[in-house]
Parts: C-alpha cells; sequence; structure tokens
C-alpha cells in the first residue's frame, strides 16, 4: 500500500492522558493522606518472631522479637507486613507469624493468607484470558460477581487478532457453579452480546459486520493459592448475522484471576 | 424398665413445668413492643465474651500500583520516537505482579521514504501507534540499593512476559512482551522503574515478517 504524496504534514497530538493521570494521582495522595487508621497494636505470642529489612524472604532479618512484646501493625505488602517495635524499629514481619499474635486487648487477629474458605466465598473475580477465537489469539478480561451460592453474573471483553480479520467481543451473561466449594469447581455459562468484526486493512477488502450472538460455555475454577484461580473453558457461539444462515464460532481459552 | 419410665414422665414433667413457667411469665408481664422484648432476650441469651477481630481491612495495604513511563521506543523500519505510558499493576505475591500498561508514540519515517523522493509508506494517521497489554512480572533478585553507609533503598529486578495488542498503520496486531527491569523503591509508596522491552507482532507494511519494536523507558510509580 503504497501512495504518493505532495505535502509531508506533522500532526501534534495534545497529551491528554498525563492531565488525566496526574488529576488522578493527585486524588489518590490526598485521600491517601486523609485515611490515617488508629494504630493496630498486638502482642507477639510466639516465642520470638524474625524481623527482615524488607518485604521479601530474601531480605535479611535484623531483630528478634521476644514473646511478650508489643508492636504497631503499620501497613501491608503482599504477604508481608510492616511493625514498628516499641523503641521505634520499623521491619517486616510475614503474614503466617502475625496470625499468631493477639491484640492488645485480646482481639483476635485475623491477617492470614487467604486460603480455600476464601475461594468458596469467593464474591468477585477478576481476570484475564488467553484463547483462541475461531482460531485466531485472542485476548479477553472478565468481571464477574456471584450474588447468590450458585450464581454470577459476568461481563466480558475479548479481542481477537488476527491476519485477515479482528474481531472485538463485547458479553454479558450468566454463570452457574454446580460446586463453587470445590478445589476445581465446574461451571456453564450462557451469555449474549455483540462482536464486531473488521477485515484487516493490509489483506482483505471484506466489510465490517457487527452481529448479536448467543453464547453457551463450559468450563472450570482451579483454586491456584492465595486469591488467585485459574480458569480453563470452551465457549460455542451462535451469531445472528442479518443474512439467512446462523454462524458457529468455537472458542477456547485459558485465564489467571483475582478473587476477592 | 420401670426406672426408665421414672426418668421419661420426670423429664416431660420437667419440661412441661418449664413451658408453663415460660408462658406464665411472658402472661404475666406482657412486653410493651418488639423492642423491649428483644432488649430482654439480649440480655438473658447474648454472652458477654464477644472478642473484636483485627482484619485485613484494618490495615492498609499497598498491593497495587499506578504509574507513568516515558522513554524512547523504536518501531521496526520507522526509526524511534519517544513514547509516554500508563502502568497499573497487582502486586499478587512477594514473587508476582499482574501489569497492564498502554503506550502512545508516533511512527518516523523509513528508509525507503526518507531516500525515496516523496514515497510515503502510511498517512499521519497510520503513524499514530498505540498498544495495550497485560504481563506477568516476576520478581528475580528482590533485595537493596545501598547508598553510602546509612542509606539503604528496596529493589527488585524483575523479568516480564505478556500478550496485547498494537494498533499501527489504523490496523490491530497480536502482539507479545517480552522484557525486564529493575523496580527502585523511594519509599515503600513511590518507586521508580527502569525497564527495557520488545514488543514483537506479524504485519506486513514493507514485506510480511515478525517485527520487534524495542522499548526503554523510565517510570514513575505509586503504591496504595
Amino acid at each position: 500500500m503504497i501512495y504518493l504524496s505532495s505535502t509531508a504534514r506533522k500532526k501534534e497530538r495534545p497529551p491528554p492522558l498525563l492531565t488525566y493521570l496526574f488529576a488522578l494521582i493527585v486524588l489518590l495522595t490526598s485521600s491517601y493522606a486523609n485515611a490515617k487508621k488508629e494504630a493496630l497494636r498486638v502482642v507477639v505470642t510466639e516465642t520470638y518472631l524474625n524481623m527482615h529489612t524488607g518485604p521479601s524472604r530474601g531480605h535479611p532479618v535484623f531483630h528478634v522479637l521476644e514473646k511478650g512484646e508489643v508492636i504497631t501493625l503499620l501497613k501491608s505488602k503482599t504477604d508481608w507486613i510492616k511493625v514498628e517495635t516499641e523503641k521505634g524499629l520499623l521491619g517486616w514481619i510475614h503474614r503466617r507469624h502475625i496470625d499468631t499474635t493477639v491484640g492488645i486487648n485480646g482481639e483476635l487477629v485475623d491477617l492470614g493468607i487467604p486460603d480455600r474458605d476464601d475461594f468458596a466465598n469467593r464474591q468477585w473475580e477478576l481476570g484475564f484470558t488467553v484463547g483462541e477465537f475461531d482460531n485466531i489469539d485472542s485476548l479477553g478480561v472478565n468481571l464477574s460477581w456471584r450474588f447468590t451460592k450458585n450464581l454470577a453474573a459476568e461481563l466480558r471483553y475479548t479481542q481477537a487478532t488476527g491476519r485477515f480479520s479482528n474481531s472485538k467481543l463485547v458479553s454479558w451473561g450468566l454463570v452457574h457453579y454446580p460446586f463453587p466449594e470445590w478445589r476445581f469447581s465446574p461451571f456453564f455459562t450462557l451469555a449474549n452480546g455483540q462482536v464486531d468484526i473488521s477485515p484487516n486493512s493490509d489483506l482483505s477488502q471484506a466489510q465490517d459486520t457487527d452481529d448479536n450472538f448467543f453464547m453457551v460455555g463450559i468450563g472450570g475454577h482451579y483454586h491456584l493459592l492465595h486469591r488467585f484461580l485459574i480458569r480453563l473453558e470452551y465457549n460455542d457461539y451462535t451469531t445472528l448475522p442479518d443474512r439467512n444462515e446462523n454462524e458457529n464460532i468455537q472458542e477456547w481459552k485459558i485465564g489467571f484471576s483475582a478473587f476477592f | 424398665m420401670n426406672r426408665r419410665l421414672t426418668m421419661t414422665y420426670r423429664l416431660t414433667l420437667a419440661l412441661v413445668l418449664s413451658l408453663a413457667g415460660c408462658l406464665a411469665y411472658a402472661q404475666s408481664d406482657p412486653p410493651v413492643d418488639g423492642e423491649t422484648d428483644s432488649a430482654i432476650l439480649n440480655e438473658i441469651i447474648t454472652p458477654d465474651i464477644e472478642r473484636r477481630r483485627i482484619k485485613q481491612s484494618q490495615l492498609d495495604s499497598e498491593d497495587w500500583e499506578i504509574g507513568i513511563y516515558g522513554g524512547v521506543f523504536s518501531i521496526e523500519d520507522f526509526g524511534s520516537n519517544s513514547i509516554v505510558g500508563l502502568r497499573f499493576a497487582y502486586h499478587m505475591t512477594e514473587d508476582f505482579v499482574v501489569e497492564l500498561n498502554y503506550g502512545v508514540t508516533d511512527a518516523q519515517e523509513s528508509s525507503i521514504e526518507v531516500l525515496g523522493g516523496g514515497i510515503r509508506l502510511l498517512t499521519d494517521d497510520q503513524r499514530e501507534y498505540s498498544y495495550y497489554n497485560v504481563s506477568l512480572v516476576y520478581n528475580l533478585f528482590p533485595g537493596e540499593i545501598f547508598l553510602g553507609r546509612k542509606k539503604a533503598f528496596n529493589s527488585s529486578f524483575y523479568l516480564l512476559a505478556g500478550a496485547g495488542n498494537t494498533t499501527f498503520n489504523e490496523n490491530d496486531y497480536f502482539t507479545y512482551t517480552i522484557g525486564g527491569g529493575l523496580r527502585f523503591y523511594l519509599t515503600d509508596a513511590i518507586a521508580l522503574h527502569f525497564t527495557a522491552k520488545d514488543h514483537i507482532f506479524r504485519n506486513d507494511i514493507i514485506e510480511d515478517k515478525l517485527t520487534n519494536n524495542l522499548e526503554g523507558s523510565l517510570g514513575l510509580s505509586f503504591y496504595f
């Protein structure tokens, strides 16, 4: 696609992105500054607790807390919690050790690592998927909300970018989990949505199509660890084009999600 | 047999009596409304040993990251140009991070256009280049960087791999991303990123081939 042009123009684009981002950062930092929470003080009940210099297992242990010492919990970063001792020493302790402390007034400390129970009670799921839609590489995001024990509402966006055509799919539907508490928990999906298929401008001269579709699917969640799961699914689309016959498209996906 | 009968009799009697007692109590002192009723019940039933819990929601977590980055982006055959981008990430564990990126740049002129005297491969609109991708980041070497005798900054050298989409030549291309970088924590909540990435996708603007598009950037991130 070579074409000749007599004028070599240069267009300036304003960067509105940066402006938005700056506003967002200002907003976040100001709300962060306002949200001063009350000090969480706990008593060490294990014989000793290792304090690391940073939030990872590789950071060296520089101090050992003794049983009965009072520490203040400041913040968490993944599985590590920043603490301050009575003498003002700052360091990091792993979450699983914090769970064996008690509050200064005898409160139970519930800061453990999310486990199977949290998985069984998952309400929100946010994740992304890779796969093939009609034999074309696809990438998708999905958000679902489980509103009863067995039913969830789900919203998805998928983009399949091939050499000859690009498809963009938006779908909304219901997901049924017959056994949400199983570690491998199967699900069934019923959804509808819209697919916008546009030809790859390099190669084909086909028309843009914008069709509604109906989708049925089967899949499974597998609780990996913490608040993460792997999802695997196979879907069958029936598009309802303006033309006479329906079209069937198959899709499979593997994905990774966080649940809350 | 006899003893069992007596026991059953006694138990039944006790049950009937206590029930009668309850009824008599309820009749002799009827509650004024539902509220006092429940208040009385609460006083009798609720044990006074309820312990508060310290929960995750009471503790500030800094697992989410938002940031901007800027640097140089080299589009294969179309020169290098500056790039600006957005980074949004979730730190899942101390080892793994999921990251979303969005970046924009413009393609320069290719050698054919520079030397070809008036030949134009792409229009100005087609030169607009943007990408988004989702990557899995692995913190390969977490550690500390020392500045003199007293200062130590947390840091992490990481590798990343991901997939996404590139919009270029007014067309979409499925793109794989690989790369690595260094995250340098100025404080717990602010970090600098030095990142190098390769965006790989197939296109046929000049010829049908897999193109490597290299990006080098410096970024600033905030944790919340």
